[in-house]
């Protein structure tokens, strides 16, 4: 599969990236953004946002100079052969920790929710088979199943959000404006890798076929996830409050479970709210996983994908069952988001695009 | 690629063959609908000790009563047969409770259908306990977070022993009269997330009072919790009088004398408007009640229904409101010396700064606060009688 | 992943080439050994001319070709008329065979040949050969008529509103009702034959300036690969020449209804048009396709809308439904209501059997009642499949074996998939709820989800002949969401949708909308010229003369 064959539009690039975005991440995202900024945590979201179409800008940028390599092919251009492999390999293991992780949390919450006594061995295998199925229906496949799923995805995802607003005291999220720069600063570093995942663009950048809508989809597309991160953050604070989330692992989940269906013929919205869940961490995974597989057939030089997704499987599984507990799997997410994801998704494009216009390489770009 | 698909085949197949771990069929579960803590009596912790390896560590402090109504009783259509019914256990920790219920019935507690939480008065005298409890609602998931919660005057397993004529089912009885909140304003409904956000604060909360007689149930008033243990309890005037205050009030009325009569205004909606102001005694706090209601009784016969009339009786009820909230602030300031009247959120929200200095030293500072009331009151209608 | 199968061209089989030798006897004889125990044929020797000497020889197939047309338009000119030639063997045959080919036969539709192969197609094809002594071709003529079945509404196929027209079996009507609808010289009906025996007659049918050419050379590659020995049905090519055989969803549109073909055409699609089946294959189908009646747009908006909105969930609950229930009463019963979770529970508990068997063995039964009933006389059959579920489900559950909601989930599942506008993908489902059954009673709603997931995947990944199976809501383009799970109102559907209809956008110049998408009010040309609408919309009377030879500049743009 290489870019002269496979075309999508950028409004599918667009969706791809709101899917894989959104994950793991917003379950917890309350609890992170109130530990560091209290009620002031909006704000950082809105910072994070903001940062992310920063760096998505200069990834375009730099994909644009070069029209249809990814950036296996071009970093080869910019900073030589071994460096170039390097990136590689690095961009390989983050995506791989990465899904390790999704899949591990994915699995312990689904067993806190809804099947307790499902070992968490099978819940990852039968997770991991399906998104096989997934990669092996390369590329075309995945966009156009994300293209349906989004809407099956966030119009339940709304609809039970809102529902639950009935009660809710939004002066919960006051006082406001109480916490200093200096934390706000910080604290948007760390809030920065829920938006992981949209760096997947520099690599499938070059599948796009109307380029020039590219930075426009980005801008959008990322305040549509900030939107989407802002509001929930605001719900569930404002259900809540300060206090009471720090001390909630899960809060959107704790929030969901309070909701109460008027006249229902749901009781706990929460079994169903864990299966359009499913779907969520599906295509985060499926992303993550599918990016893996890909640069391997990029490093390689192979036409096929499909043998590189069998193999990884393994691997994935193996590493999800690494942690011992569920604080071992935060502790851990935290340090590698923290690290890898800086190399990962700031300081390689960044520093890339440097180079890139130092040594004046690649096409000229109309501005 | 033959081989590649046997295998996840088989790999299927092993999967699903090696069991359902969390099947269990609707009907081998164990609905709890209701739940009570209780304090166990003496003899029968002392019952219990004897039969213990160890029984000063683990001493069963914990009378849990659990209620589930019987599925086929119900769609026989019931008659006279009991409909539900009810098991108590004493234990040692709140989860322990459902392991030990394993050991007398067949079926599996099911949690998801709870909704209604009773705690009995003894109970919430041991601090430890009361927390411990609290992490048991909180912690695990087998629970709704719209389970209701209610403080029952006694003990609290007689709240279920009671046979209300007339009425099928006793859980939804009870959580109706307490989500009965816009009829009456001596009700409040208070769920387990509200019972998280509150306690989880400052141990400090409100909940509602049960009164067990042998054949109903009242729910009335409000029983304050301090610093995770039971104080005191509110009537139902000082508790609908907190609600004022807290501006929760969605109903309910206030009868004033007018006249010579007696007339209630029944009240539409009411809201509370809060304003903290700095004097050189200390911090000055002012609650504005607004409300607005109708009368739907008055004096018959004869011009009720006058504009000097209305304004008189609104009068009358500002007064008896304020004379009501200005009781319930003096005993809580000065009896019970908790603040259950949000205002210690209220500052926290609005005037952080003060917050920050005030924030550890709180309860003396609302011991001294100059709380004051000014109600507001606006009838609208009086009827169809003049 | 689509597949692409590169096939081998059939080798069509040498024709073979028998010549018609000047001998009438020899040919005659030929034909009687070809022929030989056919005793449908019928063979006659006879003479014309004055004199009675030119032997002349006819044969068609008693059944197939109109006894009347034969007798009174080819028998008997030639017995009146030729009396009337004058004798001179060489001459007179010469003028025999021109005069019968060109004037004495009131047949129209003649045609000469010189291979007799040609001519034995050409009987059991229902026409008469005429064979002239000491002429080296011979004529067939078009004789066919063969018992037709009158034209009805086919009955698997009703509409509330639309034509009641069906296509039969016989090749020649099915064109002409396709052709009755589109009357453009641009439908072109492009003709071959198909099975080495059954020499089955094929008409490829689309709209020349319309339709999508790749899909059109598509179709005909994967038409000339086929290499088979009969072609009874429509069936048999549809499989042929689909995408992905294996995959349990269907690529190939079928149907007997010719307005759906017609709308089909304009829509930039193929039909093939089978002989000997109604059934008419239309390509490229979507999943769309399958989800649609062609009352939806003969009726209007809301009620097409609400309709197409109530098939989707209809889909929907006959896939799920029972994987629901068994993963609702086995794994989660916190989701449903407090009293109907105790209501299940008592009514289950003097079934014996868990719940995902309970479930398992209502369907198994409630399908073969419904396979049952389709052979039965379709009096009986209907209310055997009824009346049966009915009383077998009440029987059940007063046994005690089932619970009654078991019945009732049975029996909404089985009514939601007759809502499925098209047989064959009500199929695909029937068998795929088993599997989420399946998934469900292992791993509760868990398992369901996945294989609700790994069923999108693959819808997302086959195509039809080139087209994505779930367009057009995967196509990245907004404008082609118009019609499918709302359809817009008719001013709105202007254009083709892009998969198919890429080549001739506009099909629709609707004057109530103007180019932005605004209502405009629709007035007659008297009004339009009167002065209160122009005075109203500061239209200038005065309008600037035309010169002579100037033309307008193209028309407005529709879009």
């Amino acid at each position: 599969m290489n870019s002269e064959e496979v075309k999508i539009s950028a409004f599918q690039l667009g969706i791809l990236i709101i899917v894989a975005v959104v994950g793991v991440g917003i379950l917890t995202l309350p609890r992170n953004v109130v530990e560091i900024a209290e009620t002031d945590g909006w704000i950082l979201i809105l910072a994070a946002g903001a940062i992310t179409i920063g760096i998505s800008l200069v990834i375009n940028t730099l994909a644009n100079k070069f029209p249809n390599e990814t950036i296996i092919e071009y970093s080869r251009d910019l900073v030589g052969y071994p460096l170039a492999l390097l990136i590689g390999i690095i961009l390989i293991l983050y995506y791989v920790i990465f899904a390790a992780f999704s899949v591990r949390i994915f699995g312990e919450v689904l067993k806190m929710y809804l099947l307790p006594k499902t070992p968490i061995e099978v819940i990852n295998i039968t997770f991991l088979i399906t998104l096989i199925y997934l990669i092996r229906s390369g590329f075309e496949g995945i966009v156009r199943f994300y293209e349906i799923i989004i809407l099956i995805m966030f119009i339940p995802y709304f609809i039970a959000l809102f529902t639950g607003t009935a009660n809710l005291d939004y002066s919960n999220l006051l006082p406001a404006f109480q916490t200093s720069p200096k934390v706000i600063l910080i604290g948007i570093l760390q809030i920065v890798f829920s938006f992981m995942g949209f760096e997947a663009i520099f690599l499938f950048i070059p599948f796009v076929s109307d380029k020039k809508n590219m930075k426009k989809t980005l801008i959008i597309v990322i305040s549509i996830i900030t939107l989407i991160y802002l509001i929930s953050t605001i719900i569930v604070i404002a259900s809540f409050g300060k206090h009471e989330i720090k001390i909630l692992i899960w809060p959107l989940m704790a929030y969901i479970k309070s909701i109460q269906v008027p006249g229902a013929f749901i009781e706990q919205l929460e079994g169903v709210i864990m299966t359009i869940w499913v779907l969520f961490i599906f295509t985060t995974l499926g992303t993550m996983y599918f990016s893996s597989a890909f640069i391997l057939t990029r490093l390689t030089k192979t036409k096929e994908h499909k043998i590189f997704g069998v193999a990884l499987l393994p691997i994935i599984y193996i590493l999800s069952l690494q942690p011992d507990n569920v604080a071992q799997i935060y502790d851990w997410l935290g340090a590698f988001s923290m690290y890898a994801g800086t190399l990962v998704v700031i300081i390689i494009p960044i520093l890339l695009l440097v180079i890139a216009k130092i040594r004046k390489k690649g096409v000229k770009s109309n501005g | 690629m033959d081989k590649k698909k046997i295998f996840i085949i088989l790999m299927f197949v092993l999967i699903f063959t090696t069991g359902c771990w969390d099947m269990k069929d609707i009907e081998e579960r164990l609905y709890i609908i209701g739940i009570t803590f209780d304090k166990p009596d003496e003899e029968e912790i002392e019952r219990q000790r004897e039969n213990l390896e160890e029984p000063d560590k683990f001493t069963p402090r914990y009378l849990i009563t659990y209620l589930s109504p019987i599925p086929s009783a119900q769609t026989e259509g019931g008659g006279e047969e009991e409909t539900y019914s009810t098991r108590s256990i004493t234990t040692v920790t709140p989860d322990e409770g459902s392991r030990q219920m394993a050991t007398r019935i067949d079926k599996d507690l099911f949690f998801g259908h709870a909704k209604l939480v009773l705690f009995g008065e003894e109970i919430l005298k041991d601090k430890k306990v009361v927390m411990e409890m609290l992490d048991y609602l909180h912690r695990n998931q087998k629970y709704n977070w719209n389970v209701l919660v209610g403080v029952v005057q006694g003990n609290a397993k007689d709240a279920f022993s009671i046979n209300p004529k007339g009425i099928a089912e006793l859980v939804p009885y009870i959580t109706g009269i307490m989500q009965n909140r816009p009829e009456t304003s001596k009700v409040a409904d208070v769920t387990l997330s509200q019972l998280a956000a509150d306690m989880g604060d400052d141990g400090t909360m409100a909940l509602p009072k049960v009164i067990v007689a042998p054949d109903e149930i009242k729910v009335e008033g409000a029983a304050v919790i301090k610093d995770y243990t039971l104080l005191d309890y509110l009537s139902g005037v000082e508790g609908r009088a907190t609600m004022f205050l807290k501006g929760t009030l969605e109903g309910g009325s206030v009868i004033v004398e007018y006249k010579n009569e007696l007339i209630p205004y029944v009240i539409v909606n009411a809201g509370v408007k809060n304003e903290l102001k700095t004097t050189e005694e200390g911090l000055q706090l002012s609650y504005a009640i607004e409300t607005e209601g109708q009368l739907d009784e008055g004096i018959y016969g004869g011009d009720f229904v006058t504009d000097e009339n209305i304004k008189d009786i609104e009068e009358q009820v500002e007064r008896e409101i304020v004379e009501d909230c200005m009781r319930v602030i003096e005993k809580l300031q000065k009896e019970l010396r908790v603040d259950v009247i949000y205002a210690d959120s209220y500052i926290m929200k609005y005037h952080p700064k003060i917050w920050e200095q005030i924030e550890d030293d709180y309860s003396e500072y609302f011991q001294e606060m100059d709380i004051r009331v000014t109600a507001d009151v606006k009838i609208r209608g009086a009827g169809v009688v003049k | 992943m689509s597949m692409r199968i590169i096939k081998k061209k059939r080798k069509s089989k040498e024709k073979e080439f028998i010549p018609v030798s000047t001998k009438i006897d020899e040919n005659i004889e030929t034909l009687d050994n070809i022929f030989k125990d056919c005793t449908d044929i019928v063979a006659r020797e006879f003479r014309v001319g004055v004199e009675q000497n030119h032997r002349m020889y006819v044969a068609y197939v008693d059944g197939l070709a109109d006894r009347t047309l034969v007798h009174d338009h080819i028998l008997r000119p030639l017995a009146l008329e030729a009396r009337l030639i004058a004798p001179d063997p060489g001459v007179v045959k010469r003028k025999l065979f021109e005069l019968t080919s060109e004037g004495t036969l009131s047949a129209s539709d003649i045609k000469e040949k010189d291979n007799l192969d040609e001519a034995v197609l050409a009987i059991l094809s229902g026409d008469t050969i005429l064979l002239i002594d000491g002429v080296s071709e011979f004529i067939i003529i078009s004789t066919r008529g063969w018992p037709l079945r009158g034209l009805s509404e086919p009955p698997g196929e009703t509409v509330i509103r639309g034509p009641r027209e069906g296509f039969i079996e016989t090749f020649r009507v099915n064109t002409v009702l396709l052709r009755r609808k589109i009357r453009d010289p641009k439908l072109k009906i492009k003709g071959m034959q198909l099975g080495e025996r059954s020499k089955t007659d094929i008409g490829i049918a689309y709209m020349e300036d319309i339709v999508n050419e790749k899909v059109l050379k598509e179709l005909e590659n994967r038409l000339e690969t086929i290499d088979i020995d009969g072609i009874l049905e429509s069936g048999y090519v549809e499989q042929l020449i689909e995408d992905n055989w294996f995959s349990l969803f269907p690529q190939v549109q079928y149907t007997e209804r010719p307005d759906l073909v017609a709308a089909a055409l304009l829509q930039g699609k193929v039909a093939i048009i089978i002989d000997n089946t109604p059934m008419t294959l239309i390509v490229p189908a979507t999943f769309n396709d399958f989800m649609q009646s062609p009352e939806d747009y003969y009726e209007r908006w809301w009620i097409a809308n609400l309709i197409r909105w109530i098939r989707l969930f209809a889909l929907i609950i006959s896939f799920t439904l029972p994987a629901i229930y068994i993963a609702i009463a086995s794994y989660h019963p916190g989701i449903i209501p407090t009293s109907l979770a105790i209501f299940l529970a008592g009514t289950r508990e003097t079934v014996p059997f868990p719940v995902f068997v309970e479930a398992l063995v209502m369907e198994i039964t409630f399908e073969l009642l419904r396979e049952a009933g389709v052979r039965l006389p379709s009096q009986i059959g209907a209310t055997i499949g009824i009346v049966g579920s009915l009383i077998i489900g009440q029987a059940a559950v007063e046994a005690g074996l089932v619970s009654p909601i078991m019945v009732i989930i049975v029996a909404l599942t089985a009514i939601s998939s007759f809502a499925v506008p098209s047989y064959n993908l009500n199929i695909s489902f029937r068998l795929l709820r088993f599997v989420a059954m399946l998934a469900a009673s292992f791993l509760g709603l868990y398992g369901l989800v996945l294989v609700v997931i790994a069923t999108l995947i693959h819808l997302s990944t086959i195509n039809s002949f080139g087209v994505p199976y779930l367009a057009p809501i995967v196509s990245g383009k907004m404008s082609d969401l118009k019609d499918t799970v709302v359809k817009a109102p008719f001013p709105n559907l202007k254009s083709r949708n892009s998969f198919t209809g890429e080549k001739d956008k506009k099909r629709l110049k609707d004057w109530r909308v103007d180019k932005n998408g605004k209502t405009v009010k629709v007035v007659s040309d008297e009004e339009e010229n009167s002065q209160d609408i122009q005075a109203k919309e500061g239209i200038k009377t005065l309008k600037k003369p035309k010169k002579v030879g100037e033309t307008k500049k193209g028309g407005e743009k529709d879009e």
